[in-house]
């Protein structure tokens, strides 16, 4: 029994050790868990204006992302930032992820992502319905609703409130071989593709394949695509009469043996072996096509197509590149203003000098270095004929219908017989949704 | 069988026949164009290539075809007649060599023609692989049965030219990957198959070019990531396979279903809950997580080394234990001296596996660039932004890959064909 | 079956009265664990046990029990912003995490279900311990265990590290997804901010017989998937054997840079080569412009575009990765055919035809049977060719969202996972597609000869 009771005092000893052990390994788990996130904070004196007497600096730490070939401009304007912020005393941490994977890596884990990013507007329905994005109502931002052009801060914005900071166009335009075309060729698919230019050259290309561009054909005769403006999720007119005609445009424009669809970077190719007149692309073929064409290079608007007599402009999708801030960053207030930083007309040209990234400062666009590059004015031009994005959540179901009717008339599958069928069924899967 | 060793005459007799033939059907057509009306024998070609010759002087294209029509069916008639006549085993090496030179011929031929008919202006219209007529197939034929023949008639296996064929079309991608990483003038789409320049830069830009990617840092990466995971998981492999296969304890059988049902989710729907075990656990984003999760799934593999196993005689066991072995013993000291196959094949297989994976790699990791392996760098340098600029790069470090797994199944060849007998017996 | 669950009561009933025979430190180590073995002398499995259960004490309190209570409702509050008018921003007020709920319900549930398991052991360690010392026999002592677990319980050590790593990647995160097929964890409901909650069978329903266009896709896809792994098991497998006789034909010298010319395929991580292909595969690929420049053909060859085009490709292709694996096998197993066989057949004057026939092929396939239907199994959950190949497609406007004509269930799944975040129905079809996967095969691999451990041939 003496042996007993000894082996439980030092049981019992064990125990509490034990327990006070697992009970601050938990505690550990339980706040990764729950983040607790200071939402409130105050900062003392307004934000950028130094105030002369005592400034009390906060420490604050912000993770940024970049793709890898900007980090360098990025790491230059976020110190510009912290030059003209000296009440924060601020810690950078940079990662390397692009435009392209921003939403995939937000959803995947809000809690590690950074707090501005860079990620593309049309994205702002999903990620908001998401509870992703923190809206940006500083004061900075009238800054940015003034410098940009309309349809970039539309594009950015939702219910009023502003969700992103434009950084660049993301849309598409036309390039040409200048000594295949001339300035009046270039004005219309009709008059491009009438032009004969020679054995085994083909005049125009587009990628109708894709639902991003072929939208535009669709936008060119009125077509509207969840209401006037966007906001409709059960509405879309591209069923209708002109709709048809669009898409009897479509099946013709593909038949057409001098038009070429551009997939698997064909066009680069053709364009070094002088094999195709005009292409629609956007800025990130900019560096391949000008070596391609060299002294032929051209970039300007997207031309007009002519149904029954009456031509209609090509219309994109207003698309833009924007920072975002995250909606759990622990300095919402530093961290909008670093957004609206980095959009500045600074930021923009520094980074268009160091990249050529295409700005959305309005100002920008007559700024002589960025006037003198072809495809970014070409660009912004654009954006004049641009359609804004539709901006209700509903958009995540249109892209695949719609590359499966595009790829359909691309292969040959939609024909004249079944176009109507097709486009009912396509607009269908636009507008529904399965289950609530 | 004569005295003549090793030539089966019943096959020669017939060779020289066979070889006339050719000549023959030079009366045939060899081009004919039903809607046209065009119909060329072969003796019209031959002339017309004659006259082209003494036109244009002798070229490449000219002897090349000329030699493909005539000369060598001549040449072959004549040999298989002196072969006839005195059977010698060179004559008939001669011969065949012949044929493969014809056959290769025809197939080069094949390619080339439109580009040479065209040019030429021979036809009226632009020519089409369905206007070759019955002469030029029957040719081809003909000549196919002859190599055969003549094979067979000095014992060697025809098998040799399916197996000629089925390597060409398998080593075909390969090529055209290995091509492309030297491949001179960049660029993601091109309409030709032949680089026009070659060059080293491609291999020399993706390993020392670090504004995108870290190729080597990635490549040691993953180097390390299969290395361990290898050790780990053909430990666990065959740790699992030898008790499952040695020692009966309850609920053996239901395990053993267990593992094989669990084995059939598709692992990445649930990538995700994996994540974030590994951020519960503290190991998000590192490339201990990565190896963790490829060996997690070790015990899965179980039956193939099970089935090795199960071949082992079962009396070595029980004679180990007589002499006072404990299990442990006998795992390591009797079992594993016996297995080298298996092991080896075991630790191939689980080695390849993280080279090749883009899908969990990529979700684990995230935006910790430093830490990614090869397969994500490869797909990445996919992207539609870089394509262009780094399709040939992509080429060259996917050779840069394949190269050490090649070389790993080249010198281990032998073990895993054994080692694969034992094993699918179940 | 019935033998199994009667087994299983007796044990139960038998342990039951072992326990209520025992005396009050055995009753009391259902209270606290580990009390019987101090008791009687094995004192560091006892304090190990009570160790555990305080562990399990704490984690309750402070997370287990929130977490059960959370996977019953998957989150009660939204996340909400509200303007502040004073900071001119919005506060974020977060909310609750659905999926962040799920998984640690998950895990609640899995620790509870282990600590059961070690409860149940300890008793019973105890009830033995009971015995033992009742009976006067030498009662083990802690080095005594971990020198058995060299030896008679080499299966618990061994089998404990694989099998802790299967439980905690493989097991946990399945039952989490299968628990999200009864979610309405979609594209509309995405974390943080919003949340999803239990709909039951409803995923099911649509899926297989709702007239929408999700079960339209299903049904289709599913035929193709079965079309697929019974076409590719078939072809690679008739390929691998015939190409393995071929080179393994006595006449046929250098038989080793035959096999190494073959293998090299297998060396090329699958996706670059997958790729390289469809480049090649394209309307302006390689192969296109080779056939146009022959002469050939004048149009380009719709390979890949063309529904049914595409799916003979995939099979094509799949053939051109898969036969030189299957011929390592087959080879493997060429070798070991006792060579008095061929001999007897040759003396009896069969040809080769028929030597292949009755001896070759039939020999094979008994001993590659579980092979054959593994194979087949995994050729139901092939992703490599089908989603580096095609995409999954053409793209087709019959089909829901992104799911294509040479889609599998497994490229949707992933399609429905990775692009349009439909957890529950991804979920949902793999719960379907793991059905009929294990079913297939267990039924199978259990009938066949190889499990039941028959040996010989004749």
């Amino acid at each position: 029994m003496k042996k007993f009771k000894k082996s439980l005092a030092v049981v019992l000893t064990l125990a509490m050790v034990v327990a006070s052990m697992t009970g601050c390994k938990k505690d550990k788990v339980e706040n990764v868990d729950t983040k607790d996130t200071d939402t409130t904070v105050v900062t003392p004196g307004a934000e950028s204006t130094p105030v002369p007497e005592k400034v009390v600096v906060q420490d604050v730490t912000l993770k940024v992302w970049a793709s890898e070939e900007e980090q360098e401009v990025m790491t230059a304007n976020c110190e510009a930032f912290a030059v003209a912020h000296p009440e924060y005393n601020l810690t950078f941490e940079y990662a390397v992820i692009g435009n392209a994977e921003a939403c995939d890596e937000l959803k995947k884990d809000l809690e590690i992502a950074a707090d501005v990013f860079v990620y593309p507007s049309a994205a702002i329905p999903e990620l908001k319905a998401a509870g992703i994005l923190y809206p940006i109502t500083i004061e900075d931002a009238e800054v940015v609703k003034q410098s940009n052009g309309a349809g970039a801060i539309t594009a950015c914005t939702s219910d009023d409130l502003l969700y992103g900071v434009p950084q660049s166009p993301n849309s598409w335009f036309m390039y040409y071989n200048k000594s295949l075309f001339t300035q009046d060729d270039i004005k219309s698919v009709e008059a491009m593709l009438a032009k004969d230019l020679g054995d085994g050259v083909s005049n125009f290309s587009c990628k109708i394949s894709d639902s991003w561009f072929m939208s535009a054909y669709f936008y060119a005769l009125g077509g509207t695509l969840y209401g006037t403006d966007g906001t409709d999720p059960t509405s879309c007119s591209w069923n209708d009469a002109n709709g048809l005609t669009v898409g009897n445009y479509l099946i013709n424009l593909s038949k057409n043996i001098k038009y070429v669809e551009d997939i698997d970077g064909i066009a680069s190719s053709l364009f070094k072996e002088g094999k195709l007149g005009a292409v629609c692309s956007g800025t990130w073929s900019a560096v391949d096509f000008k070596a391609a064409l060299g002294d032929n290079y051209g970039a300007t608007v997207l031309p007009t197509i002519n149904v029954e007599g009456t031509d209609y402009q090509l219309s994109n999708f207003a698309d833009f590149r924007a920072f975002g801030v995250k909606s759990n960053t622990a300095y919402p207030i530093p961290a909008q203003q670093l957004a609206c930083f980095l959009g500045n007309e600074q930021s923009q040209l520094a980074t268009y000098v160091d990249q050529g990234i295409a700005p959305s400062v309005s100002s920008l666009a007559q700024n002589e270095i960025v006037a003198a590059d072809l495809a970014v004015t070409a660009l912004l031009q654009q954006s004049n004929y641009s359609t804004p994005q539709p901006s209700t959540p509903q958009l995540s179901e249109y892209w695949n219908p719609a590359i499966a009717f595009g790829t359909g008339i691309i292969n040959g599958d939609i024909t004249e017989a079944n176009l109507q069928e097709s486009l009912d069924a396509m607009v269908k899967s636009f507008t529904t949704k399965l289950v609530e | 069988m004569n005295k003549f060793s090793g030539i089966k005459t019943k096959y020669l007799k017939i060779v020289p026949f066979i070889g006339l033939i050719p000549i023959l059907l030079l009366f045939l057509n060899y081009i004919s164009i039903n809607s046209s009306n065009e119909h060329f024998t072969g003796f019209d070609i031959v002339s017309a290539l004659l006259k082209a010759m003494s036109e244009d002087g002798i070229s490449l294209t000219n002897s090349f075809a000329l030699a493909i029509i005539i000369i060598i069916p001549v040449i072959i008639l004549l040999s298989s007649c002196i072969a006839l006549l005195k059977p010698r085993k060179y004559i008939i090496y001669f011969m065949i060599g012949m044929y493969a030179l014809e056959l290769i011929g025809i197939v080069i031929s094949l390619l080339s023609m439109k580009g040479y008919i065209d040019s030429s202006k021979f036809l009226e219209v632009k020519f089409l692989i369905k206007y070759l007529a019955v002469g030029f197939w029957g040719a081809f034929v003909i000549q196919l049965i002859g190599i055969i023949i003549a094979m067979k008639s000095v014992k060697v296996s025809p098998g040799y030219i399916i197996l000629f064929v089925m390597s060409v079309i398998w080593l075909f991608p390969i090529l055209n990957i290995v091509l492309n990483s030297f491949r001179g003038e960049g660029g993601f789409y091109i309409g030709y198959f032949w680089p026009k320049s070659f060059t080293f830069d491609n291999y020399v830009k993706v390993l020392t070019d670090t504004s995108r990617y870290y190729y080597v840092k990635w490549y040691l990466n993953t180097l390390m990531v299969a290395t361990c995971s290898c050790i780990i998981t053909s430990f666990l492999v065959l740790s699992t396979s030898f008790i499952l296969s040695r020692i009966r304890f309850g609920g053996r059988r239901p395990l053993m279903n267990l593992l094989l049902v669990l084995g059939m989710f598709p692992g990445f729907m649930s990538m995700i809950a994996v994540y974030y075990i590994l951020k519960g656990l503290g190991l998000s984003q590192s490339l201990i997580s990565l190896i963790m999760v490829y060996s997690a799934g070790a015990a899965l593999g179980y039956y193939i080394c099970k089935g090795f196993f199960d071949t082992i005689p079962k009396a070595l066991d029980e004679a180990a234990s007589i002499d006072g072995a404990t299990k442990w013993q006998v795992f390591t000291k009797i079992i594993m001296p016996l297995s080298k196959p298996i092991i080896i094949f075991t630790i191939l297989t689980s080695f390849m596996g993280p080279w090749a994976d883009y899908i969990f790699a990529s979700i684990i990791l995230g935006d910790k660039s430093q830490s990614y392996t090869i397969a994500i760098g490869l797909y990445n340098m996919l992207s539609r932004d870089t394509i262009e600029e780094w399709y040939t790069c992509f080429a060259a470090g996917a050779v840069l890959v394949s190269l050490p797994i090649a070389f790993l199944f080249l010198r281990l060849q032998k073990y895993y064909v054994e080692g694969l007998s034992g094993s699918v017996k179940g | 079956m019935k033998k199994k669950l009667i087994h299983v009561g007796e044990s139960f009933t038998g342990c039951m009265r072992q326990y209520t025979g025992g005396n009050i430190f055995v009753k009391l180590s259902a209270i606290l664990m580990g009390i019987a073995n101090i008791r009687y002398g094995q004192i560091v499995k006892g304090i190990g046990y009570l160790c555990l259960q305080i562990a399990f004490i704490t984690y309750m309190v402070s997370t287990g029990a929130a977490s059960l209570v959370n996977l019953d409702t998957l989150g009660t509050h939204k996340q909400e912003m509200i303007l502040n008018e004073e900071t001119k921003i919005f506060d974020v007020i977060q909310g609750d995490n659905s999926m962040r709920m799920l998984l640690s319900g998950v895990v609640a549930m899995f620790v509870i279900a282990f600590f059961v398991l070690v409860w149940i052991s300890s008793i019973k360690s105890g009830i033995q311990v009971f015995h033992l010392s009742r009976d006067n026999k030498k009662i083990p002592r802690i080095t005594d265990d971990i020198v058995s677990l060299f030896d008679s319980n080499i299966h618990r050590m061994m089998l404990f590290i694989p099998l802790a790593g299967l439980l905690v990647f493989t097991v946990v995160p399945l039952i989490y997804m299968i628990l999200m097929a009864f979610t309405n964890y979609d594209v509309n409901h995405q974390p943080p901010g919003n949340l999803f909650e239990w709909i039951g069978l409803n995923n099911f329903k649509l899926l297989l017989m709702s007239k929408d266009i999700l079960a339209k896709t299903f049904w289709p896809v599913l035929g193709w998937t079965i079309v697929w792994a019974f076409f590719a098991t078939f072809t690679n497998y008739v390929g691998g054997m015939l190409l393995a006789i071929l080179i393994n034909n006595k006449g046929i010298r250098f038989k080793k840079v035959w096999r190494t010319i073959f293998v090299l395929t297998i060396a090329i991580p699958s996706f670059v080569g997958l790729l390289v292909l469809r480049t090649m595969l394209n309307k302006a690929g390689s192969i296109n412009i080779l056939l146009q420049n022959m002469g050939f053909i004048t149009k380009a060859l719709p390979f890949l575009t063309n529904a049914t085009w595409a799916r003979v490709s995939v099979i094509i292709v799949n053939m051109w990765i898969g036969i030189p694996f299957t011929m390592l096998i087959t080879t493997g197993i060429l070798t070991n055919i006792p060579a008095d066989l061929y001999e007897s057949a040759k003396i009896d004057g069969a040809s080769a035809f028929k030597t292949f026939l009755r001896i070759t092929f039939p020999y094979m396939f008994y001993v590659t049977t579980p092979y054959l239907i593994h194979n087949f199994i995994s050729n139901v959950n092939n992703f490599n060719p089908i989603y580096f190949l095609t995409n999954g497609g053409p793209e087709t406007l019959d089909y829901f969202k992104g799911a294509g004509k040479t889609d599998l269930l497994v490229t949707w799944l992933y399609k429905l996972t990775s692009d349009s975040k439909d957890y529950s129905y991804a979920a949902a079809i793999g719960i379907i597609i793991f059905i009929i996967s294990a079913s297939l095969s267990l039924i199978i691999y259990t009938r066949s000869g190889a499990y039941k451990d028959e040996e010989g041939f004749q």
